[in-house]
Order: C-alpha cells, then structure tokens, then sequence
C-alpha cells in the first residue's frame, strides 16, 4: 500500500516536469506557429487568385475568429451552406473588390476534402488547390497535382461543373475525373461549384 | 565494443527486417521511398534523444513504474520536436510534420528505452539510437522503394517508366504493404539461411 503512493507520488512528479516544458514550449512556439499557420493560408489563396494582392475575410464559420467584419448576409450563407468554412473578398492593388477565394469543406471518400477556390467578380474560376485530405493514396490523392487543379482554371462559376469520364470538349463546362477516383473528383467539383452561391449571396 | 553496439541495429538486429518493431508506421508511411526515408530520419531523432535521456535518468526512475515514465518522456519529447519544428523550420514540418505525431506510439522507441537505454550509459544509449534508427531507416527506405516502383512506376518522385505504363495501384494500398513486407522478411530468412549452411 504504501508502495503504491511512492510510485504514484514519483510518476506523478515526472509528469509533472513533463507537463511544465511542454507548458512553456507551448509558450513560446504560440505566437510563431500562429504567424506560419496565417502565411501558409495567405499563400493558398494566392495560388488560386494570382491577379489580387490582398484578401479580406468576409464570412467564417468558425465562431471564435474575431477581428473581421461580417458581411450582412455572412450568417445566414454559412448556415444554408456548411461545407463552405471561409469566404474572402479579393482586392486588387487598388483595393477594389476583383473577385473571391472561398474554403471548402466536401466530403471525399476518406473525410473532407479542404478545397480552396478563387474565382472573378464575373464568375470565372481563376484557380483551385486542394489542401488536406485522407484520400487514398495513388488514387484520390491525385487531385493534388497541377494538372488537375489546372482543369479547373477559366470555367464558368455557375454551379453546374460536370465530372465527367472522357475528355473534355472545346467549351464544356465540366472537368475529367481522375481514373477510379470520381467520388474524390466530385467532391472538389461540389466544392468549387459553391462559387454560384457564393456570388449570389455576397456579390 | 561500441563499434557493434551502432552496427547491430543496421544489420543483425535490423528493428525492421528482424525485430518486427515499429510496424504501424512501416506499413503506413512507405508508401514512397521519399516517405520511407522522412519518417526513419524523424525516428531516429528521437530515438537518440530518448535514448540518450533515459539513460540520464535510469537512476531515478524505479523499475516498477518505467514503462510509463518511458512513454511520458518519450511524448514530452515528440510534442516538444514537433512544435519546434512548427514554429521555426515550417518547411521541414510540411514534409515530416504528418509523420511526428506517429513516433509517438513506435513500439522502436520504447523497446530501445526497455531494452538498451534502461541498462546502459549515455554514450552508449546514443550509439544504440543512431545505429537502430539508421537500420530503420534503410529499411523503411527499401520498404518505400520496393512499394513504389510497381504502385506508381517512380523511384523518389523521378519517373521511370514512360506514360504508357499502368501502376499496379495495390502496391501502395495497405495489402500492398503486408505483400511487399512478407516478400522482403522472406528473402532476408533465405539470405540468413544460405550463411547458417
């Protein structure tokens, strides 16, 4: 009995050494994680909206993202709409409002699959990149390559792209899914297709 | 003497190709050889600080209770790493950062603590770190190449076959793991084999 409370008292105080470096390493790497997380982010929505230099937020569905002002319409969007997660306006050099980069959240064959999307005030898609996913490997995991975010560029926002299975024609607004991967290929498209409600809500 | 003690865990007492240690990560990660190679040097990392940390405090810690103060050390240490890396070398972080929550659970870690850190010096248990991680390394690497080649007709991302070529996708699927596994554990048996004779 008295064996149990030395060893409880001893494991008890290692952790508690444990628990005190990780407190102050937290501490410490807080702020610059933060500042790396918000960068990476920063730059995924400049790969999908090369021609705009600055981004505001406009909806978010997380609640404890403070600091931005909602657009009027941001709650309501967000609600009707759950897979979208973030709505940016794109701003030109001259801080007019160009287009908007929106974050989405569809669901692929292994879990969401973190789709962002820019696109132009006229409603033309300017770029996808697909972020994290658990997709499978050699399979759906290729939607995370340039040739087929580049599929994407230059069609119409309309909410209605295709996934298709052969080629795509001269004027079709539809994308080839990626062999044996639909349900990963229609997951991005459903995605990128939230632009329409996008512009309908906010524009 | 401590010239054995490295080369033990690369070839005789390989983690991989003879103890069967740490099989949740291999059969996970090597899907690649590049993700062969990143998760054996982020284990062997921690593998020789671990080891080289134990060792230090043997002394302190009774026997009854090793195993969990082991697995707490073990933690500290990852999380630790793991945010570090976040923080200052967000590259690095990009390739390995997936891999770092894994070492937390490598039985390769805490075997090593048990088996060798617990029981000898510093200098020594750092020797051991380096030597077994290397040994997993290699072997997760080749585990990498050997799955990668038929799954996706590439060797560490370079082509090697041209476009015509169909990958045998199920080679980097998890029963592709299992097969690619067996047949090498079976080809080191037989090369075993031929020098016993």
């Amino acid at each position: 009995m008295k064996d149990i409370f030395k060893l409880g008292i001893i494991l008890f105080l290692f952790c508690v050494v444990s628990a005190f470096a990780l407190g102050l390493t937290n501490e410490v790497t807080k702020d610059p994680i933060a500042e790396n997380v918000a960068e990476a982010n920063r730059q995924s929505r400049i790969a999908v909206f090369p021609d705009a230099t600055d981004f505001t937020l406009i909806a978010s569905a997380d609640e404890s993202v403070e600091g931005y002002e909602p657009h009027p319409n941001a709650a309501s969007f967000i609600k009707e709409n759950p897979i979208v997660s973030e709505v940016y306006l794109a701003l030109d050099a001259s801080n007019t409002p160009i287009g908007y980069v929106i974050k989405t959240l569809p669901n692929g064959y292994g879990g969401a699959v973190t789709t962002i999307i820019g696109f132009t005030m006229d409603g033309v898609i300017t770029g996808v990149r697909v972020a994290d996913h658990q997709e499978t490997p050699g399979l759906g995991a290729k939607a995370k390559t340039e040739d087929y975010y580049n599929q994407y560029n230059n069609l119409m926002a309309d909410g209605n792209i295709q996934v298709i299975k052969e080629d795509v024609k001269e004027g079709q607004n539809a994308i080839t899914a990626i062999t044996s991967a639909t349900i990963t290929s229609k997951a991005v498209t459903s995605g990128v297709n939230m632009s329409k409600a996008v512009l309908d809500a906010f524009k | 003497m401590k010239m054995k003690t490295l080369t033990n865990g690369i070839f005789k007492d390989n983690p991989i190709f003879v103890q069967l240690l740490g099989m949740c990560p291999t059969l996970a990660v090597t899907t690649s050889a590049t993700n062969g190679f990143a998760m054996g040097a982020a284990t062997t990392v921690v593998l020789v600080l671990a080891n080289f940390v134990i060792s230090l405090i043997r002394k302190l810690i009774p026997n009854k209770i090793r195993i969990p103060i082991f697995i707490v050390v073990i933690a500290t240490f990852v999380t630790m790493v793991g945010l570090f890396l976040k923080a200052y070398f967000p590259e690095i972080d990009k390739s390995l950062g997936l891999f770092i929550p894994l070492i937390v659970v490598n039985c390769l870690i805490l075997a090593r603590a048990e088996a060798f850190a617990f029981k000898n010096g510093p200098v020594e248990s750092m020797l051991d770190g380096v030597g077994m991680g290397l040994g997993f390394t290699l072997a997760l690497t080749i585990l990498g190449i050997v799955r990668e080649i038929p799954g996706e007709g590439s060797v560490f991302g370079i082509k090697l076959f041209p476009e015509a070529f169909e990958p045998a996708v199920i080679m980097i699927l998890p029963a592709g793991a299992f097969l690619a596994l067996g047949l090498l554990l079976a080809g080191n048996n037989v090369l075993k084999a031929r020098k016993h004779k």
